[in-house]
């Protein structure tokens, strides 16, 4: 079997800061292969913008690496220079799409300019990056950019390259967002919330356009969100991470419908979508410094025994495809 | 956007129209009759009465204030009571002495402080940061007659590497006089020596005037540098691999720009206002000598015409710095 486009393994990330060491990530595990949406859910606090981070190389500095891997097309990039990952990497190979349309756009520059950037630093194919293109190669840039703003169906890609993003809905922004994602061809594609910020319809139809593209581009998508509803629209496997562990995986089908983790089946409950009482959780997600021993949801679980407040718990293949990590799981 | 520069250039009419209405308020307020002083001790009434219908001063007040105005408008500010010239004709021949300094004064303080300003804000909290903020804080704080007189002993006294006085060296042939901007003038002229010699004159009563609103702007290129590096665009362009040096340059700077713009048009005030005194130090032949004297012999007409003038040039500047502001923010051009 060939390995995943995107393979993250045990991945362990502290942060030392004047309060103490952070534990921001501790066991994230993941894979995204090409063609495939796969969701991260989780609270706020959990990490899952934190591991975008570190899939692109953008963690503070101070935040250190002390296991496990983070593998793009086989190689370990967890541990290339961040200049290395700017070059190769953000843009290029991964395209990004950010949670907040109205913020994430350079107010006073054209969206063209702002896309055209992207495509610069990435390089057209044939093209080095660089500062001033001839022409001919800016006219076949722009061709591409309009291309690009086509497939996300932003209407007369032509004229909106030259307008400034005020001058588009939240929604369109977020098509132009996810085009400069597209701009480059890149393989994988990392959405941080992207649907967050915006009205239900709207929301509804970014969804319906992340899906097609993922298969129309064949790119391997990591979907990041809090939204359960959302992960159930779009995504073909989930991950569920809770204070920076991964604690659950499985298809979304299989999760939604049978979650097995305690905090997978909470988190589930609190979806106002469900049917039944609408339940929240009690507690909140532990401060990152100061993380419970063993695991780390013990002191919100309602099913927890004495020994989940001194050991981990491993994965436990559960069904085809899923893996949990409780101890009240039990293997297929 | 071509609109909203007709807009803002439009603006200047209700600015001047206000000006002139402050100005000729001020002149029929002065207290006194004009007709009597003129007339003298012993002129009877007759007399007066006949100098003021001279004057026109009982016409209707409309008519005067219209008056005024056109006269004004082509460079005829009445005649000097105290030294008895044509005021439009002293006004002409100093104030392109004052414009040319305190101009070349602003281009200091708006680049310099700009790019002290992003280099400090994109590299905040280095020790060459810590530096600059030690010397704007003194520039702030500095008087700039005191400052003069530093900058003379060192650069021209003791060091001689420019001169103390002056806009021309003693003996120089003056290029012919087209615009009274010698700069201007000398490349007109062709005369790169003059052009040359004109820039080390204007070094140092410039940088004087100019220290103070440099370290201004430096400060809020700064923090507006830093505010845009930390905002969520930068995080986004980061990300989606622009290289720092891009994300720093030019997208965070355009839109660090805005403040420190508006700074520079308002710091023009200042600076000539600054130029009164820096110019007697540096003996420039600009209106502030002029305006000084004016004022000790309670010349209301040369003050006021100054005023006036000077408050034109104000109001032009900042509806540039306006224009400038709408090219850097594509909003502002449309809520405007």
């Amino acid at each position: 079997m060939s390995r995943p486009l995107l393979e993250v393994r045990n991945l362990r990330i502290r942060v030392r800061g004047d309060e103490g060491d952070a534990h921001i990530l501790d066991f994230v595990d993941l894979t995204v292969d090409r063609g495939e949406v796969v969701g991260v859910v989780g609270e706020s606090g959990c990490g899952k913008s934190t591991l975008l981070k570190a899939v692109l190389g953008l963690l503070p500095r101070g935040a250190e690496l002390l296991d496990g891997e983070i593998r793009f097309k086989g190689e370990d990039i967890a541990r290339l220079p961040r200049a290395e990952i700017a070059r190769r990497i953000r843009g290029r190979a991964m395209g990004f799409v950010p949670q907040d349309p109205f913020q994430s756009f350079n107010p006073v520059f054209t969206v063209g300019r702002q896309m055209m950037e992207i495509l610069r630093w990435s390089g057209l194919p044939g093209e080095p990056a660089r500062l001033r293109w001839s022409a001919d190669t800016q006219a076949r840039a722009r061709a591409r950019l309009i291309e690009t703003l086509k497939a996300v169906q932003i209407p007369d890609p032509e004229h909106a390259l030259d307008r400034y993003p005020h001058q588009f809905s939240g929604g369109q922004r977020q098509r132009i967002l996810i085009a400069g994602a597209l701009a480059a061809r890149p393989e994988a594609i990392l959405a941080d919330e992207p649907t967050t910020a915006l009205d239900v319809t709207t929301q509804m139809q970014i969804l319906r356009l992340l899906r097609e593209l993922a298969r129309e581009f064949d790119v391997a998508m990591l979907f990041v969100s809090h939204d359960f509803g959302a992960v159930a629209q779009l995504c073909d496997r989930v991950s569920v991470m809770y204070a920076g562990q991964t604690v659950e995986t499985g298809p979304t089908t299989d999760v939604i419908a049978a979650p097995q983790h305690p905090y997978a089946r909470a988190l589930l409950a609190c979806h106002p979508d469900r049917d039944g009482p609408l339940e929240g959780i009690r507690g909140q997600v532990g401060s990152p410094l100061a993380p419970p021993p063993g695991c780390r949801f013990h002191p919100r679980c309602g099913e927890a025994e004495s020994v989940c407040s001194t050991a981990r718990p491993d994965y436990v293949h559960t069904t085809a495809g899923r893996h949990v990590a409780c101890i009240h799981a039990r293997p297929a | 956007m071509a609109l909203f520069i007709v807009r803002r250039v439009l603006m200047i009419v209700p600015i001047l129209l206000g000006l002139l209405l402050l100005t000729f308020g001020m002149l029929r307020l002065a207290p006194g009759d004009p007709a009597a002083a003129i007339a003298g001790d012993n002129a009877t009434p007759e007399q007066i009465a006949a100098i003021r219908e001279d004057l026109g001063l009982n016409r209707h007040l409309i008519v005067q204030f219209a008056d005024y105005a056109w006269n004004a408008a082509q460079g005829d500010f009445g005649v000097s009571a105290y030294s008895n010239r044509a005021v439009g004709l002293d006004i002409a021949q100093r104030l392109p002495a004052t414009l040319e300094l305190t101009f070349a004064a602003l281009v200091i303080a708006a680049v310099g402080g700009i790019v002290i300003g992003a280099l400090t804000g994109a590299w905040y909290n280095s020790s060459f940061d810590h530096f600059v903020r030690v010397v704007t804080v003194l520039g702030l704080a500095t008087a700039s007659f005191w400052f003069a007189i530093m900058l003379q002993l060192v650069f021209a006294l003791d060091l001689g590497l420019l001169p103390l006085r002056g806009r021309l060296p003693a003996g120089m042939e003056v290029p012919p006089d087209t615009t009274g901007f010698l700069l201007l003038d000398s490349l007109i002229a062709g005369r790169l020596d003059a052009f040359g010699a004109t820039l080390s004159h204007l070094a140092l009563p410039a940088v004087t005037i100019a220290f103070g609103g440099l370290a201004t702007v430096a400060r809020f290129t700064r923090s507006s540098v830093i505010e845009a590096m930390h905002s969520e665009y930068a995080a986004y362009e980061t990300a989606v691999g622009y290289p720092r040096r891009r994300v720093l340059f030019p997208f965070a700077l355009k839109n660090a720009l805005v403040t420190p713009v508006t700074q520079v048009g308002l710091l023009f005030g200042a600076f000539v206002s600054n130029a009164v005194a820096v110019e007697a130090v540096f003996d420039w032949p600009g209106l502030g000598s002029y305006l000084v004297q004016a004022i000790f012999a309670a010349d209301y007409t040369a003050v006021l015409a100054v005023t006036l003038v000077i408050g034109f040039v104000y109001g032009v500047v900042n509806i540039v710095v306006d224009v400038v502001h709408g090219l850097l923010d594509p909003r502002v051009a449309e809520r405007m």
